[in-house]
C-alpha cells in the first residue's frame, strides 16, 4: 500500500454517512480535486475541504481520523486500504468487492452486509475487515466472500444468512452463530466460549497444525497485524458443521484449549 | 587459458534449451512428511527425454515463509512446454501430494497471469471431484483454495498455479584424478548449488554420470553414452579426457532464467574447484540445438 491522504475532522458538519469516504473514490484525486470533492449532509452539499483537513498526499491509503459514528463507511469498497480512528455505525464494509478496512475502534451492525440499493441484497464480496474493538449484531449478513476479524465480541448472530467468506472473532460468547448459514467459516478464538447450537453438528476435535485452511487464515490476519499469538497457531479447534436446516455445509470453528 | 585454484577451466560452453517451469510449495506437520513429501513428487523427474518432468527441490521454508503457518519445501517442476506441465503437475499432486499426509498444497507464482510468457496451470480446480461432492472451497486474499476431505482432515491445494517460461540444461562438468575425487568435488558443487533460489539440480543427488550425446550406431536411439568422456575407452574413441583425468561428471543445472543458471554455474564450479580435480568443461551440441549458450570463460571472469 502507497501511502495516502489523511482527512482529520473537523467537528462542524457531519456529513450523512460515510460511503464516499473511500480510498477508491478519493485516494487519486489531486490535492485541490479532493478539496472542492462535495459529500452530502443534510439539505446541502459540503466540501471535503470544509469537512477535514487534509494532509498526505495522491496514494491507496485513506486514513480518517476523530471521525463520528458514521453509517456505511467502506460501503462498495474495491480497493486501497481505508484506515479509520473512531467507532463506526451500521454497515461498515456493506457490500464492498475489494481492499482493506482497519477499523482502530468498535463498529455496529451488519459489517461486511449488503449495502443499500444493492438488488441481490448480498453482503460484501471480496476484501477484508478487520476490528480492534467489538461489532454489534449481525456482522457478515448475507456475505458472500471476504474476511471479516473482530478482536473483540460480536453480538446477535454473527453470519447471519451468511452465504460464505471467513469470520473470524476473537472473544465469546457467540449467540446464535452462523444461523441460516448456507457455507463459509465462523472462527471464534476464546476457548469454550459458548455451547454448540442445536443447529450444529460437532464433527471433533482437531490441533490446528492438521487444518491448513485455518493455519492460512490465522497468518492472513497475523500478517495484516491482527493479534494471533503463536499459541494459537498451535492451539486445538473443535469443529461444527451448520446451520442444519439449510445447506449444512458452514462451518463453526471453536477453540477447544490453548497450546 | 582461466585456472581456478589448480584447476583447468576449459574454454567450452554448456547448450541449454527452452523450457517451462513451475513452483509448488508444499508444507505438512514436520520436517520428516515435509522430506517425504519433496521425495515422493521429484522422485523419477531426472529428464525429459522419458520422465513426464525434471523435478527438484528449490528451497526449504519455515514457518514464517508458508501461506498456512506449517514448515514447508518449494519444488520446480520444468517441461518441454506448457502443455506438458498441464498434465505433470496435477499428476504429480495427485498421486504423490495428495496421498501423502497432512500435506497442503499452494501456488509459487500466484502473480503469473496468462500470457505469452506465463500460464495458469489448473491444480485444485480439477483434483477437488476427488471430494465426490464434500468439497469446499474458501478465497483467501483474493487466492482460491480447494478442500478436499480425505481420511486425516482435508487436502488443501490451490486452484492453480503459475508456470512460466525457464531453461533447462545448464552444465558442467568436473574431471578429477580419482573417482572418488570427481564425486567429493560434484557433491560440493551440488550444496553450494542448492542454497541458490530459482535452480534446480534434477539428476539423481544433483548429479549425471552416464552424461549422453546426441545420435547412436543404433537407429532406434537418438542419444547415447558421452564415449568422449568416458575413461575405460579413452584409448578406443576420440577422448575429450585430459591426462590424470580418471572420471567426470556432470551437474544438471535447470533455472527460472540465466542469471540463475549462470550464477548456479559461477557457485557449483567455485566450489568443484578443488586440488584434486584438473578440469572443468561444459557440454554442448555444437551449439545449433539450444538457444541459451553459458560460456564457462566469461562467467567465471566474472568471479575473478
Amino acid at each position: 500500500m502507497t501511502n495516502g491522504y489523511t482527512l482529520t475532522f473537523k467537528g462542524k458538519i457531519t456529513p450523512d454517512d460515510g460511503a464516499m469516504l473511500r480510498p477508491d473514490i478519493l485516494g487519486n484525486l489531486d490535492r485541490c480535486t479532493l478539496e472542492k470533492f462535495t459529500i452530502p449532509c443534510g439539505k446541502s452539499l459540503q466540501t471535503i475541504q470544509a469537512l477535514f483537513n487534509i494532509t498526505g498526499q495522491i496514494g491507496d491509503h485513506l486514513t480518517l481520523r476523530e471521525l463520528p459514528k458514521l453509517h456505511r463507511l467502506g460501503a462498495q469498497m474495491a480497493s486501497g486500504q481505508l484506515t479509520i480512528y473512531g467507532n463506526a455505525g451500521n454497515q461498515l464494509g456493506a457490500s464492498m468487492k475489494g481492499g482493506l478496512i482497519k477499523l482502530q475502534g468498535n463498529a455496529d451492525d451488519a459489517v461486511g452486509g449488503p449495502d443499500i440499493g444493492i438488488t441481490n441484497n448480498r453482503g460484501m464480496s471480496g476484501g477484508e475487515i478487520l476490528i480492534t474493538g467489538h461489532a454489534r449484531h449481525y456482522t457478515g449478513f448475507r456475505m458472500r466472500r471476504g474476511l471479516i476479524a473482530v478482536a473483540g465480541r460480536c453480538g446477535k448472530s454473527p453470519g447471519y444468512r451468511m452465504l460464505a467468506g471467513s469470520i473470524v472473532i476473537g472473544q465469546g460468547p457467540l449467540d446464535f452463530p452462523g444461523l441460516e448459514m448456507r457455507r463459509g467459516s465462523l472462527i471464534c478464538l476464546e476457548p469454550q466460549a459458548h455451547a454448540w447450537p442445536n443447529y450444529f453438528s460437532v464433527e471433533g476435535q482437531f490441533p490446528l497444525p492438521t487444518q491448513p485452511v485455518l493455519g492460512m487464515i490465522l497468518t492472513r490476519l497475523k500478517n495484516l497485524n491482527f493479534p494471533i499469538s503463536d499459541a494459537l497457531m498451535h492451539s486445538n479447534f473443535q469443529l461444527g458443521s451448520g446451520d442444519a436446516l439449510e445447506l449444512n455445509r458452514g462451518e463453526l470453528w471453536q477453540m477447544a484449549s490453548l497450546a | 587459458m582461466i585456472k581456478i585454484n589448480q584447476t583447468i577451466i576449459e574454454n567450452e560452453f554448456a547448450e541449454a534449451f527452452r523450457m517451462w517451469a513451475s513452483r509448488v510449495i508444499v508444507t505438512a506437520v514436520s520436517e520428516r512428511w515435509v522430506n517425504i513429501a519433496v521425495q515422493e513428487a521429484t522422485g523419477y523427474g531426472t529428464s525429459v527425454i522419458g520422465c513426464d518432468a525434471e523435478a527438484g527441490l528449490e528451497t526449504r521454508l519455515t514457518a514464517t515463509q508458508t501461506p498456512d503457518g506449517r514448515q514447508g519445501a518449494a519444488i520446480l517442476f520444468f517441461a518441454f512446454n506448457a502443455k506438458a506441465l498441464h498434465k505433470a503437475v496435477p499428476n504429480r499432486v495427485g498421486q504423490c501430494l495428495m496421498t501423502c499426509p497432512t500435506t497442503a498444497v499452494y501456488d509459487g507464482m500466484p502473480e503469473l497471469v496468462e500470457s505469452e510468457d506465463s500460464a495458469r496451470i489448473l491444480l485444485g480446480k480439477n483434483i477437488r471431484y476427488f471430494g465426490d461432492g464434500f468439497q469446499k472451497s474458501k478465497v483467501v486474499a483474493g487466492r482460491r483454495f480447494w478442500r478436499i476431505p480425505v481420511m486425516d482432515g482435508e487436502f488443501t491445494v490451490e486452484e492453480s498455479v503459475g508456470a512460466t517460461k525457464a531453461i533447462g540444461g545448464g552444465n558442467f562438468l568436473i574431471g578429477g584424478k580419482s573417482q572418488q575425487a570427481a564425486l567429493l568435488a560434484a557433491e560440493k558443487a551440488v550444496d553450494a548449488i542448492a542454497k541458490l533460489p530459482d535452480v534446480i539440480t534434477p539428476f539423481p543427488g544433483g548429479i549425471v554420470r552416464s552424461g549422453s550425446k546426441v545420435g547412436s550406431i543404433y537407429k532406434a536411439l537418438f542419444a547415447s553414452s558421452n564415449d568422449e568422456y568416458c575413461p575405460t575407452i579413452r584409448t578406443r574413441t576420440q577422448s575429450k579426457l585430459r591426462d590424470g583425468v580418471q572420471a567426470f561428471y556432470e551437474i544438471v543445472i535447470n533455472g527460472l532464467n540465466e542469471s540463475a543458471i549462470e550464477n548456479a554455474m559461477r557457485v557449483g564450479i567455485q566450489a568443484a574447484a578443488t586440488e584434486e580435480i584438473i578440469a572443468i568443461s561444459a557440454g554442448n551440441y555444437g551449439g545449433n540445438l539450444g538457444k541459451f549458450h553459458f560460456k564457462l570463460h566469461e562467467i567465471m571472469a566474472a568471479s575473478q
